[in-house]
This record gives C-alpha cells, structure tokens and sequence, in this order.
C-alpha cells in the first residue's frame, strides 16, 4: 500500500472513530453526571474509568448539555474555591434511560453481526 | 499564574461576548484544579516550562473559544441540495434574460462588439445572483432551524408522492448516441440560432452580409467595392426556413432532451436542407460581385476572382462537414433502432 493511501485510510479511520466516539461520549458523561462533579474532576474520572476526553471538548460539551436542559449546574465552594458542580437533570436522566436501552440494543445487534 | 491569566485573556477574545465572563471563571478553576493536582504529585509549584505544556495540551485559544460557539453554517447540509438545485433555475433564468437581450441588439442591428458585450455582461452578473440566492438560502436555512419548514415540506412530498405517477422506464443503453442531450449545450445552440436568424432577417440590403460579421453595419456597404451575387437571394426564403425548423427542433429538444429520435431526424432535414443551400452556393459562379458603376472596376478583379475562389472552397469544406452530420445522425438512428430491438428481445 503507498504511503497516500495508507495516509487516507488513517484520516478515515480518525474521521470514522470520531463519529463513532461522538455518540459514546455524551452517554459517558450523562452517566458519569448522575454523581456530581466539577469539570476538571469529572475529566479525571471518565479518564480513570478508561474515557479519556480532551478538557476543550468536554467542558464546551458540558455546557451544551445543559443549556439543553440535560445538565444542572451550580457554583458551589469546595476546598475554599468556587466550582461549577453539574449533575444530571430529571430530563437527563429520562433521555439517558433511553440512550442506554437503544444503546444496549445496537450493541447486541452488533455482536451478532460481527 | 501569570501566564494562566495571559492564556484565558487571549481565550476571551475569541468568545461570545455575553457568555465571556462565565466561561472563563469555569475555566480557570478547571485549569487551576489541573494545575493544582500536578502540583501535588511534584511536591512543588510547577515552573514556567511545565505551566506552558498544560496550557499547549489545552489547545490554541481560538480553537478553544471555537468550540464554545454554536456549529455554524451558512447553508446546512439538509437545505443544500435545494439550493444547488435552485442556483442552476436562476442562473439559467439569468442568462435566459441576457441572451434575449443580445439577441434584442441584434434584432436593432448593432455592430458586433455591442452585442458580444452584451453577452459578457452576463458573467459580470452571475457573481452579485449568486451572492443574492446565498444570502437567501442563508435566511431560510436560519427560518428552518427554528420552525422546521423544510420538514414540513418534505412531509408534504412524501405523502402526495406515488411511484405510479413516475415516467416509464427508458431502454438503457451504453451507446452515447441514446444518451439525452445536454441542455446546456441545446440552449446555447437555440441562442445561436435565433441569433443568425434575425441577423439574416435584420440586415438589409442583403449586400451587406459578409462584412457585418465583423465590423457591424456602419456604413460599409459604401466603402467596399464587393456585394452579394444574386444567389444569395435565391437562398434567403430557404435558409429563414431551416433557421425555423432549427429553433423548433431546439425548442422541443430543450424540453425532452430524452427524444433522440426526434432530435436526429430533424437534425438529418435540417442538415439536409443546409447541403442543398451550400450546394447551390457553390455552383453559382460568382458568390460576390462588384458593386455596379464602380470606378476602376478593373483594379479589383484580381481580388474578386480570389476572394470568390476562397469562398468557393470554404462552401466545399462546410458542405462536406454537413454531410458528416448528417452521416452522423443516420447513426444514431440506425443504432436507435437496434438498441429499441435489443430492449424488446430483452422484455420478452
């Protein structure tokens, strides 16, 4: 294979496993949010459970999430510093119930297919 | 930390203005809780180099104010395909409208360059449309962002579709001669045609014919010392009729480019017809003549007798290309027929 090619499927790949990642993250982070969290300490615990997330991706995603009404958030003071704690939201955990069965089916449906 | 406060002002100018405090109050605790927990793992505060590579890993302040901002776009990819669809309408519609007013110059008899500038004009207009059904298509895609239109459209469309109500299926064939004629290539051959058909019909007296080509009718017809002979009047009527049943044929074709057949056989008559006027160009023994009382009408027979033998031969040339189109489209026809006998063997 020339090294084009082989530089093409590896910008697919990355551009595939983007897509993929995108959905997963977000069911990540809602069931992450069911304990509450900060920005910076829900990044280390995604990260410790084997998500890693990159802090400019997750911290405009968090705000995302609740702006549409996923999340809820409150400035809190911890250890002497104010923090923006988040957690998921009553719709939150609705839309996650759902997420996780559709989720759980695709999954199934894959290991068949696979 | 001053380099941590550097970092967040250069974020700040990137972000939307009324979100800007918030955002950045969120980020600095986040920044500095990251700070603060390689510190504890050090056992001592980090140094200028180390503070620098958390702030690298972070990412670039515009890339990072980026993704604090909605995903925008001007024209989403569901309002696309209507938009590119839409833009070919008007711009053929726009260069309907110029063509027209080309051929209006022409109809008016004015020279060359003014007509061809008015042909030009239309590139100096295809730029300010297309920014005009951008900005619209912008609008609409904003409209249907926030009040679902085009889903209400497309709902619409789905239930009154009916597969019945779709056009039969065409014999497919690999051969290019079957394939649809290109629009694009008819209108720009219906332009021409209507184009020559007024010039001819406009310019009068006929004499003046072979010079307007190039110089317009300003007056020529009294500085040259050649005219038509009188063959070409003996072609006028018939090359006004092929002119018309051109313009018909391109008409029709223009808006079922699918009828092949009926294209190739107008096309076999009307080059059949131009055969015949070429033919009868040809044998006329002088295509031009001298302009009758001319003084030192002696001077020019040897240009006279030139440029009459050039035309003469150019007349051969054009005839013989006719016939090759005309060649051309009994092929096509020929090969219609056998790809219609292959089609039905195929069904049975």
């Amino acid at each position: 294979m020339g090294d084009l090619a082989r530089l093409m499927n590896s910008d697919l790949f990355e551009n595939l496993k983007l897509e993929l990642r995108r959905g997963s993250l977000i069911i990540a982070v809602l069931a992450q949010l069911r304990e509450e969290h900060y920005g910076y300490a829900l990044r280390k615990a995604l990260a410790d459970l084997g998500m890693e997330i990159e802090e400019s991706t997750l911290y405009p995603l968090l705000r995302r999430l609740e702006s549409q009404g996923l999340l809820e958030s409150e400035w809190r003071e911890e250890e002497k510093r104010n923090k923006r704690f988040y957690r998921l939201s009553k719709d939150g955990a609705h839309i996650l119930k759902q997420l996780l069965e559709e989720w759980n089916g695709m999954n199934s449906s894959l290991k068949r297919i696979v | 930390m001053d380099l941590l406060e550097r970092y967040l002002q250069a974020v700040r100018t990137y972000l939307p203005i009324r979100q800007q405090e918030d955002i950045l109050k969120e980020l600095r605790e986040n920044l500095r809780a990251q700070i603060e927990d390689k510190e504890s793992e050090s056992g001592r505060p980090l140094n200028e180099d180390e503070l620098a590579a958390i702030l690298k890993k972070h990412g670039h302040p515009l890339f990072v104010a980026t993704r604090y901002r909605q995903t925008r776009h001007l024209i989403g990819a569901t309002l696309f395909p209507f938009y590119w669809f839409v833009m070919k309408i008007i711009l053929a519609i726009v260069g309907f409208g110029y063509a027209v007013s080309a051929l209006v110059l022409i109809a008016q008899g004015k020279p060359f360059h003014e007509v061809l500038g008015a042909i030009f004009s239309y590139i100096g207009a295809v730029l300010p449309t297309f920014a005009w059904v951008t900005i619209a298509f912008a609008v609409l895609d904003i409209g249907n962002g926030k009040f679902h239109l085009l889903e209400t459209v497309t709902s619409e469309c789905n239930k009154k579709f009916d597969p019945r109500t779709l056009p039969e299926l065409r014999p497919v064939s690999d051969s290019p001669d079957s394939k649809p004629i290109p629009r694009f290539k008819t209108a720009f051959e219906l332009f021409f045609s209507a184009a020559f058909l007024l010039w001819w019909i406009c310019v009068g007296p006929i004499r003046k014919l072979a010079l307007f080509v190039v110089l317009g009718p300003v007056g020529l017809a009294d500085k040259v010392p050649f005219q038509l002979g009188q063959v070409w009047d003996t072609v006028y009527w018939p090359v006004i009729v092929l002119s018309l049943v051109s313009i018909a044929q391109q008409i029709v074709t223009l808006i079922h480019p699918d009828r092949i057949k009926f294209f190739s056989v107008m096309r076999l008559i009307t080059n059949g017809g131009s055969v015949v006027v070429l033919y009868l160009l040809t044998r006329a023994s002088e295509v031009l003549v001298l302009v009758p009382g001319i003084a030192d009408a002696a001077k020019f027979a040897e240009p006279l007798r030139i440029t009459n033998m050039t035309l003469h031969y150019t007349l051969i040339f054009t005839a013989m290309i006719t016939l090759v189109e005309c060649y051309k489209s009994v092929r096509r026809l020929l090969g219609l027929r056998s790809n219609a006998a292959t089609a039905a063997s195929t069904m049975v």
